[in-house]
Parts: structure tokens; C-alpha cells; sequence
């Protein structure tokens, strides 16, 4: 029996508050109506998309889609690249709009089905997510209803105690991945709480609606971005934090911050929770959630066995941990698929990135393999400010050779990064991860569009410039077919860029006078760039020749420079 | 500058794949190991094996004159000189 179905369909719960949504409440019979008025215009069995900002229209969605004895899918984004490549896996696609549509309908007697007749078997309430797979391409993760309940089951022995009468669910996470589902759809009407319908990913967005007691559902990402007005706010009774470890430091600020220390969940969608923590010091063990199985393999690994995950079989995870003997509490050290072979040897992603991390130079980084079957590691590292300054001092290149050296102390030969790209902030996505494809694209080629410069020489503020095309150049696309040629538009783009790295111009062109065109400049010619710039007067002359007599174009850009800008003003 | 020894540059630059360096900033006298370029002993390596192939010199490891062979592109180009007219 579904206590999700059952406290939707039991009548004593009818004028219980479920959403709080602009303000108001809206109570479960309200949405149980629109479950079942939903459910009915579904194809049964079939399988269905849903990808919601709404959390009562998801709720509404997901209800009706079981109810109708469909599968749903759940996309982690809407993006419709995204949608486009795990389109085969669905039939149709609801949202926001398409939901609120088809629940403006007028009910359709012919098809409507009585709801209490069809309490769907929690069992065969199916989910499907998709994680980030190591390439980038997203793998489907199937959970059932009952095994979501089964968490909350187990989860409300832990957290049900801290609760208050009037204590409410305030996600800030979305609901589309596990954690999300979890805590902000199915935990308030197993519970009986009111959860925030409208998405919240900012603080500032539920600041004012806070109440003491409430239940705050977060990720690390938002920890770490806290809104200084949360030191006023009412104290929350728990604040759940999940999608990746809290370090120290933002677990201790947080605590300060919000009254409470946070409560981490560790766990993966595959399994669902499996332990929780609340950081006080250094290396605070994670406890597993009551009742669940611990052990290891031979490699030192973590597996877990609980009912919500694979029932009484054990689940094997990548994680390496040391497991307290006494109180089963344990410590994680680390992913075991974070070790990858190089030239035959183990090297430990984990180990590169910490020697990095206590260079004065490196903030934090991240190792990897910036293609599957690349034979040496690649890194991606945001500096500190001394480490900015030798950036501009050496350039990329010789930088990441100094990283190297540094790092040859500690590290064999097949360890040592060969490719470096050096960032603000590492990419995250919006659960605050750094998902490997997004960091293996910093390592993508430019995507064609700049020429080689195969020389260069600078006089005062004249240069000229040697530049290597291609035909496989983005800008020769289709400009013309069969005949490519530079377009204009680009020979403005180039001078204007160029300036701007070699001189520290302006980028941004305000007019363009004497510009022309003599003769078109095609994939196979070496061209010669010239440029000359008038600081003062904010103007970069450019012309484009094969030889000193073979002119190509020429023209002068003027330059939006700080200066011109108060020129106005003055 | 010779031109052996700008083509020894983009050589350099091509094997290693030396990201968003170019000719001009590779100095023919400047060390291309540890102070200068900053290259260290796996690209030593790389770079090696690549002019063995492309030049067809034989590089011996146990040679006394490696490192000064190859401590600059000058002295690179002066190598690869000699023992192609040998």
C-alpha cells in the first residue's frame, strides 16, 4: 500500500494545506482532483516526460502519470539539446504550460475514470532519472515509488522527531533529481507538511516566507552563498544539505548563519540516501540511515544494503571509505573510480589535485582525463592572485610547466598534467557539481573561428601579424559554398580582437569609417593583419595585404574607449 | 634567426602541442628546459622520439653532448646541422 496514493485520496486529509504557493495554500483535495482529472487524459502505459519549475504541477504530473500506469521521465534539465538526446526514451512531454492546459480542459466524462477505484502499487510506480555518465551522456537510473518510500520511512525515524506543528518544507534544490523528489514532493504528503510549490534556487527568493521550525531543503552550493539576512531570519529545525560533501569551513558558517548545523545526506540517485552527518570538526564520520547494511570489497570500498536500494541485495558504490568497527560510522576517502592507469600505472585524480591545492599559486583544481582514452591527465585550476600575476608574467604554457615542476616532487612522471586550463570558477552545474563533460569541453578545440598568428612583429603601437587560415574555418561555412571567402564582418571582428589583446584596445566598435573591400581574401591565402593604434583619439586603422602591394582591405574602426565615455559626460 | 630553427620552433610546438604558444615567443637562445621554455623530462621524451623520426639523427641517451644538444633551439639547429652533413 502507497502511504503517497493513500494520503492523497484519504478524505480526513481533503482541507489538509499541502502547497503554499503564492502566498495562499492550497489543499490536498485540490490537487487530488487534479491528480485524478490528469490521470485520465493519459495513455495508459505509456512513458512521459515532466519537467516542471512548478512543484504542485509536478507533483500533479508525476501522481497522474502512476496513476495512469505510465512511466515517468524525469530530465534533469529542459533544455532542449538535452531533451533532444533522451528523446527516445519518452513519448510525451509535459510542462508547465501543457499541464496547466490540458487541466483548464473541461472534463471529459467518456474517459474520466473514477479515482478511488485506482490506487496505484507503489511498486510499479516507476521514475526514471538520468545521471551524467563519465562521457557526458546521460544514463538512465529507474526508481520505484516504493523504494522512495521506503527512504522516507527510514529518513522520518531521523528527522520526523525535530519536526514542530507547524514546521514547513522550503526546497531550495530542484525537484527534478532524486533529493529534490524526495524531500520537496513526496515527504510532505507522506508527512503531512506544507512544501513550497514555486522554485526558490536564490535565497533571497524565500527570505521573507521563512518561519521557525521549518524544514530547509538545500544543496552545498547554496550553503556557500548564504544571504547575510538569514542571521535575522527565524531559526529553521533542519536544514538538509545533499549533491556533494560540505567543507569545513561552510558547514561552520552556515551553522552560524542559520542556528542550526546543517545535516548532510550522502547518497548517489542509484542509491538513494545512505548516510547523514553533521559536521563539528575535522573528518566528521557519516552515520548510515536506521537499518541500513554496511561492508566493504576488496578494494576498500563502501557497499550498502538497505530495502530502498536493491532490497536484500548489496549495492556496490565507487567510494572508498574507513568503517568505524564499533558504531559502524564511517569516513570517506575518496572515489575509487578517481583513480585512472597511465602508461600502465595507477594514478590518483584525488592526490594530484590536493599536491596542487597546497601550491600558493592554486586555489583548487580539478584532474582529468580530457578524452576516454587520453594517455595523459589534464587540469583545470583557478589561481590564486599571485598565481594570476605569474599567469600574466609566463602565459598558460610556461604556467602550467611551473605547476608541473611543483608537483614532480610529489608525483611519478605519469602523473604530471600535460594540458592546463586555468579558470575564475570551476564549471558547476546547478547541484552544485562539476560534471565531467562540462570540464572535458574547456579542453575542446576553439571551434575554428581564430587564425594561427605563424608571426608577428610590434612597433610602438604599429603591428603586423602573419595569420594561418584554413578551410575548415567556421567563418568559410557556407560563405559560399564551394567558394569560401572571408567575410567583411569577420576581418572587422579579427582587427577589433586583435587590437584589443595586443594593445589593450577597446573590443567594442562605434563606428567604421574608409572601410574598403579590393580584393576577397580565400582559405589558401597567407595574409598579413596590420594594425595601428591611436590611443588618444581611440581609433585602430587596419588593412589586410598578401604582399606589400596585394591589398586586400583596409578601414578604421572607432573605439568605445572609458575615455570617450567621460568625454561625453565632460 | 635561421629558418631551421624556426621550423624546429613550430616543430617543438606542433610534437608537444603547446597551447597558445607561437613562434615568435621562443627565443632560439633561450633554455628550453626548467628556466626558459620550462619543458622537463617527459617532454625531453616526446620531443626526441619526434626528431629522431622527422630528421632522422640518432640521439643516444649516454651521449655526454644530449643536454647541450638540446638546451636551446639554437644549439637543436646546430645538431641537427652537423649531423645531417656528417
Amino acid at each position: 500500500m502507497s502511504v503517497f496514493f493513500t494520503n492523497l485520496s484519504d478524505p480526513r486529509n481533503t482541507e489538509t494545506a499541502l502547497f503554499l504557493e503564492g502566498g495562499s495554500t492550497i489543499n490536498v483535495g485540490t490537487v487530488q482532483a487534479d491528480i485524478d482529472k490528469l490521470a485520465a487524459m493519459l495513455e495508459p502505459g505509456s512513458r512521459v516526460s515532466i519537467y516542471c519549475q512548478s512543484t504542485r504541477l509536478f507533483l500533479i504530473a508525476l501522481a497522474a502519470v502512476w496513476r495512469s500506469g505510465s512511466t515517468a521521465i524525469l530530465p534533469a534539465t529542459d533544455k532542449s539539446g538535452y531533451l533532444d538526446e533522451i528523446g527516445q526514451q519518452f513519448d510525451t512531454h509535459l510542462d508547465d504550460v501543457r499541464i496547466a492546459d490540458l487541466l483548464g480542459n473541461p472534463n471529459d466524462p467518456e474517459t474520466a475514470n473514477d479515482p478511488h477505484d485506482t490506487i496505484a502499487d507503489a511498486r510499479s510506480c516507476k521514475a526514471i532519472f538520468f545521471t551524467s555518465g563519465s562521457s557526458g551522456i546521460p544514463k538512465p537510473i529507474i526508481k520505484t515509488l516504493a523504494q522512495i518510500e521506503d527512504e522516507i520511512k527510514t529518513q522520518s525515524l531521523l528527522w520526523c522527531p525535530l519536526m514542530q506543528e507547524r514546521s514547513r518544507v522550503i526546497g531550495l534544490v530542484s525537484h527534478q533529481h532524486i533529493y529534490g523528489l524526495i524531500f520537496r514532493v513526496i515527504w510532505p504528503v507522506m508527512n503531512r507538511q506544507v512544501t513550497r510549490a514555486e522554485p526558490a534556487p536564490f535565497w533571497e527568493m524565500v527570505l521573507a516566507e521563512l518561519g521557525t521550525g521549518d524544514m530547509l531543503v538545500t544543496s552545498p552550493a547554496q550553503l556557500k552563498n548564504l544571504h547575510p539576512d538569514l542571521i535575522h531570519a527565524p531559526r529553521p529545525a533542519l536544514v538538509l544539505s545533499s549533491g556533494g560533501p560540505l567543507d569545513l569551513p561552510t558547514a561552520q558558517a552556515a551553522t552560524k548563519m542559520l542556528g542550526t548545523c546543517p545535516t548532510e545526506i550522502y547518497g548517489s540517485t542509484e542509491t538513494g540516501g545512505i548516510a547523514w552527518r553533521q559536521q563539528q570538526g575535522e573528518n566528521t564520520p557519516w552515520h548510515p540511515l536506521p537499518g541500513l547494511d554496511t561492508g566493504l570489497n576488496d578494494d576498500g570500498c563502501l557497499r550498502v544494503r538497505a530495502n530502498h536500494i536493491a532490497g536484500d541485495d548489496w549495492y556496490q558504490t565507487q567510494d572508498r571509505v574507513d568503517i568505524n568497527i564499533d558504531d559502524h560510522s564511517f569516513v570517506l576517502k575518496g572515489r575509487a573510480d578517481r583513480v585512472v592507469k597511465i602508461e600502465g600505472k595507477r594514478v590518483s585524480l584525488g592526490a594530484v589535485e590536493e599536491h596542487l591545492r597546497q601550491s600558493d599559486l592554486v586555489e583548487d583544481a580539478v584532474a582529468l582525463l580530457a578524452h576516454e582514452d587520453d594517455q595523459r591527465l589534464a587540469v583545470v585550476a583557478v589561481l590564486t592572485d599571485t598565481g594570476q600575476t605569474e599567469l600574466q608574467k609566463r602565459g598558460r604554457f610556461r604556467m602550467g610547466r611551473l605547476l608541473r615542476r611543483d608537483l614532480a616532487q610529489f608525483e611519478d612522471d605519469a602523473a604530471l598534467p600535460q594540458r592546463w586550463r586555468f579558470v575564475d570558477a570551476l564549471p558547476t552545474d546547478s547541484q552544485g557539481k562539476k560534471p565531467l563533460h562540462l570540464l572535458r569541453a574547456l579542453f575542446d578545440d576553439n571551434g575554428n573561428t581564430l587564425p594561427a598568428v605563424s608571426s608577428q612583429t610590434r612597433d610602438g603601437n604599429s603591428l603586423s601579424m602573419t595569420l594561418a587560415l584554413n578551410s575548415g574555418m567556421t567563418c568559410f561555412k557556407g560563405h559560399f559554398p564551394g567558394q569560401p571567402i572571408l567575410p567583411g564582418v569577420v576581418q572587422l571582428h579579427w582587427a577589433a580582437l586583435f587590437g584589443a589583446s595586443l594593445f589593450g584596445s577597446s573590443r567594442n566598435v562605434s563606428e567604421v569609417s574608409q572601410l574598403k573591400f579590393r580584393k576577397p581574401i580565400t582559405p589558401t591565402d597567407v595574409i598579413k593583419l596590420e594594425l595601428d593604434y591611436d590611443a588618444a583619439a581611440g581609433r585602430l586603422k587596419f588593412c589586410y595585404r598578401s604582399d606589400e602591394a596585394d591589398l586586400h582591405s583596409s578601414g578604421t574602426l572607432k573605439l568605445r574607449t572609458p575615455d570617450t565615455y567621460q568625454g561625453d559626460v565632460a | 634567426m635561421t629558418s631551421l630553427e624556426t621550423e624546429l620552433k613550430a616543430f617543438i610546438i606542433e610534437t608537444l602541442n603547446l597551447e597558445d604558444v607561437q613562434v615568435d615567443d621562443i627565443d632560439s637562445t633561450e633554455a628550453l628546459f626548467v628556466d626558459g621554455l620550462g619543458l622537463d623530462s617527459i617532454d625531453a621524451l616526446e620531443l626526441g622520439v619526434a626528431l629522431q623520426k622527422k630528421y632522422d639523427v640518432r640521439i643516444d641517451a649516454k651521449d655526454e653532448n644530449v643536454k647541450t644538444h638540446f638546451a636551446s633551439v639554437q644549439n637543436l639547429a646546430k645538431f641537427i646541422q652537423s649531423a645531417k652533413g656528417a
